[in-house]
């Protein structure tokens, strides 16, 4: 329970926000949205499906906000071999007082920070297996359930040039990533940057400034934010506004998307937003953060239509034209 | 409970919001006044009209009334302002979260107020940008200036020469009204008892009541045209050809007598004088009469002997012309143009018939010289028929007397509607309206039959072409129907229709040619007579 008063939670809150921020800066250069982004949904409780070309840090991001966080941390590189049981964990025969009985022997999803490394090269049954497990945040082996110690976050990357042997994920589990995150290439100083730091024999020390309990503290401050019904409606106004059906839909919508976003995405957005306002130091969700967290958590969930896809429309832009009709 | 600070940069923002809308719509109002007074003036400066000021004033007075119910229809109100403030201030929508959490007591409401209060405080409803719209204002300003230049240019030519001619045929079409009304009312007064009698002018009030006052030429001449159908209806009702032809007939029998009073009846007769042939009938009558023979002194009777002879020489020439018109006739001639007068059982024809057999009766009793009782009786019936059909025979004279008035008078009336014809499209200048005669002179030519090779018109001359070749309409569903075909093996084989037929054929072609705008109503009119005369029972033949 907590008594600290709602202004000294809030505090606390951007502090420690602050803190993770600036030891993952530590060694991350540049990418202050995507680790702000991450850093978002691990409060929010959500996992996050990095997309990028190789190379561009996001396994060593992954890395440093677990060292930051003081939290157990697993990674799994996926391939088209690996089994439900490779991630679950599965039974096997041990010798116990004389007697062979079957143990259960915990997979490297009974950790709080998961790495999937290239999710999408594994097959949809291994998929399958995690995915389950991020909903649920257990694992039945053997009719026998196994709770994961939370917090618990997937960290799922995906690489968007090499498509050969891979399985994409499917539209219903893609729905259950929090936010889909894109790495763009760094810019001119900070590739500088990232020679000098990561080119000597010295690497930068990433120390733990918060632990589990601390980061579920967070996210129950977060919910004690309001919104205004105004600015409530504007949320639902943008994520009804990305379905082609709805009549108030931008012509771009109702010709290029199939399937709009679910209310499981306006309940990330809502979330989201409240972490934007809490770091902007107010004690109410703005329009502005609904906007701001709309594509992360958008642009994974629409389905785009046959012309959608021949045209390679990105469904940043058509969420971008949800949200100005929204207005 | 209100935060006042939060409340009072709120109205403060809501009339800054409310008088920059005034701006806008009065823009706006300015522009579209602009635009609309333009499309008002150029419409009528199209057509070459004067530009009505009242329209433009009109125009003005609603377009700014719509700016104004505009301006009330959009009034921001305060969540409306919060709004807009939180937009255009920067305000993070603090001031509509404010809005809503200000009547809440958590904790958490209470710290977004304060924040809402202190992020206000360093702002100013003022900063809220009012942009005023000079550039609707100086189109809006331009295009009324143009449409009032426009306004004062004045109708052309030829649109004042039609607006003229509207007022005048408008003018015109009520001074024809009022005239006709007093004519209709001078025609109700001078008729006399014999007319009353045959003619009902209740119609003819209607019919001036009926006529409208209009501005259009062709209107005024359609209901002229109708009232006067109504008129020549009037008058088919006070035709009585059979009876007259019968009258004629007498008279020209009656002319060959050696009686001098007989002779002066056939006269009166031959002339239409009705009621003089009356009088004479009544006189010679009351000549013949007897009373009981027995107390007659010898000389009276045999004076009255010869009264009764001369009466019945006279009966006899008229049952004479009767009997030759042939006994056919009555059945073809019992049609509307030679219908019998109404008001007793018998035509002229057969009351002439039936006297001569009266006075003959009498006549042959009186020669007998029996002045029994039963004898007597005998020869009073005769006489006492002969008076009954006398009687008979003198009221439809009357009736006839009044229906040969109520005609001219009829004649008359449709002579002056033809000069109001003339009036009202402009042929000419003054309507001559009254109760004297207003024939036109030498209309319809010369009789029928007194052909001349004299012409007016020299034979290279081209007919006269006013342009406007366009037909008025006739009643619909007044004409009659030539529909009907008729069987030859049918019937009698005497069929009284093809001449009915062929002189409804004429009378079409003739009210057709009457209703055209390309004849001169002087040759119309001229038309006119020339049929109706062809019909009348000259004195001539």
């Amino acid at each position: 329970m907590m008594t600290d008063s709602i202004e000294a939670r809030t505090g606390e809150f951007s502090a420690t926000f602050q803190k993770i921020t600036d030891e993952i800066g530590k060694f991350i250069v540049g990418q202050n949205d995507i680790i702000e982004n991450v850093l978002i949904a691990v409060c929010c409780g959500g996992h996050v499906l990095l997309e990028g070309v190789p190379g561009l840090g996001k396994t060593a991001l992954v890395n440093t906000m677990a060292q930051a966080l003081d939290l157990k941390f697993s990674r799994i590189q996926f391939t088209p071999d690996l089994l439900p049981s490779d991630v679950v964990g599965t039974q096997v025969l041990q010798e116990s007082e004389g007697h062979r009985v079957l143990k259960f022997q915990p997979g490297p999803v009974f950790c709080n920070i998961l790495l999937a490394d290239e999710i999408n090269r594994a097959t949809p049954k291994t998929q399958a297996a995690l995915l389950e497990t991020m909903q649920e945040k257990r694992v039945t082996v053997a009719n026998e359930t196994h709770p994961i110690g939370l917090p618990f976050f997937v960290l799922a990357t995906q690489n968007p040039i090499e498509n050969d042997g891979t399985y994409p994920l499917p539209e219903a589990q893609l729905d259950r990533f929090f936010f889909k995150l894109t790495i763009e290439l760094p810019n001119h100083e900070d590739f500088v940057e990232i020679l000098n730091r990561t080119g000597g024999n010295s690497q930068p020390k990433i120390g733990a400034v918060a632990n589990g309990g601390e980061i579920i503290k967070l996210g129950e401050t977060l919910r004690e934010i309001p919104i205004a019904s105004e600015i409530q409606d504007h949320l639902v106004r943008v994520v009804r506004n990305t379905h082609p059906k709805n009549e108030k839909a931008p012509p771009k919508v109702k010709t290029y998307v199939r399937h709009g976003a679910s209310p499981r995405a306006a309940q990330a957005m809502l979330s989201a937003a409240r972490v934007r306002a809490l770091l902007d130091g107010r004690f109410h969700v703005a329009r502005e953060d609904v906007d701001a967290v709309a594509v992360p958590a958008m642009r994974h969930r629409l389905i785009l239509s046959f012309e959608g896809e021949v045209e390679g429309i990105s469904p940043d832009e058509l969420i971008k034209s949800a949200i100005k009709s929204a207005y | 409970m209100k935060n006042e600070g939060i409340q009072k940069f709120l109205n403060d923002v809501t009339r800054r919001l409310n008088y920059g809308l005034a701006w806008r719509v009065a823009g706006w109002a300015v522009l579209v006044t602009g635009i609309v007074l333009l499309g008002h003036a150029g419409l009528y400066r199209i057509n070459g009209m004067e530009v009505p000021w009242g329209g433009a004033w009109v125009i003005s007075f609603y377009a700014h009334a719509l700016g104004v119910g505009v301006w009330l229809t959009l009034l921001y109100n305060s969540g409306e302002s919060a709004l807009v403030a939180d937009k255009e201030l920067g305000l993070k929508d603090s001031l509509a979260t404010a809005m809503e959490f200000e009547r809440k007591h958590s904790e958490v409401y209470k710290l977004q107020l304060k924040q809402t209060e202190k992020l206000l405080s360093e702002k100013k409803a003022k900063d809220l940008k009012v942009e005023l719209p000079t550039r609707s204002l100086a189109v809006g300003g331009i295009l009324a200036a143009a449409a009032i230049l426009l306004g004062f240019l004045p109708n052309s030519e030829a649109v004042q020469k039609r607006l003229d001619q509207e007022a005048l045929t408008e003018s015109r079409s009520e001074e024809i009204k009022t005239k006709l009304e007093q004519y209709v009312e001078e025609f109700n007064k001078k008729m006399s008892a014999d007319e009353k009698e045959v003619f009902n002018s209740e119609e003819l009030k209607k019919g001036v009541k009926g006529l409208k006052r209009t501005k259009d030429q062709k209107e005024a001449m359609r209901q002229l045209a109708r009232f006067e159908q109504k008129v020549t209806e009037a008058m088919g009702d006070m035709e009585a050809r059979k009876d007259e032809e019968a009258m004629k007939a007498a008279a020209a029998e009656l002319a060959k007598s050696d009686q001098a009073t007989a002779r002066q009846l056939g006269k009166k007769l031959q002339l239409k004088e009705f009621k003089a042939a009356e009088e004479v009938l009544k006189k010679f009558a009351k000549a013949a009469e007897f009373k009981d023979p027995k107390k007659m002194d010898p000389k009276e009777l045999e004076k009255k002997k010869e009264e009764l002879k001369k009466l019945r020489e006279m009966t006899k020439r008229m049952a004479n012309a009767a009997r030759k018109r042939g006994a056919g006739q009555e059945k073809k001639l019992g049609n509307a143009n030679g219908k019998m007068v109404p008001g007793n059982g018998k035509d002229m024809g057969q009351l002439m018939d039936a006297m001569d057999a009266d006075a003959k009766g009498l006549q042959g009793e009186i020669a007998k010289g029996n002045w029994q009782k039963s004898d007597w009786d005998k020869g009073m019936k005769f006489q006492k028929n002969f008076n009954k059909n006398l009687k008979k025979f003198n009221e439809n004279l009357r009736r006839m007397n009044g229906k040969n008035l109520a005609k001219r008078r009829l004649a008359n009336l449709r002579a002056g509607l033809n000069k109001a014809q003339r009036f009202a499209n402009g042929q000419a200048q003054t309507l001559g309206f009254s109760q004297g005669q207003m024939r036109m002179k030498g209309a319809g030519g010369l009789a029928p039959g007194a052909g001349t090779d004299r012409s007016k018109r020299k034979a290279r001359d081209k007919a006269p072409n006013v342009g406007n070749v366009a037909s008025l309409e006739g009643q619909k569903g007044a004409g009659p129907s030539i529909t009907a075909v008729e069987e030859a093996d049918s019937g009698t084989g005497i069929s009284g229709r093809s001449g009915e037929t062929k002189a409804r054929e004429f009378r079409r072609q003739m009210e057709s040619f009457v209703r055209r705008d390309d004849v001169p109503e002087d040759v119309k009119m001229g038309v006119k007579e020339y049929f109706e005369r062809v019909h009348e029972v000259s004195e001539e033949k």
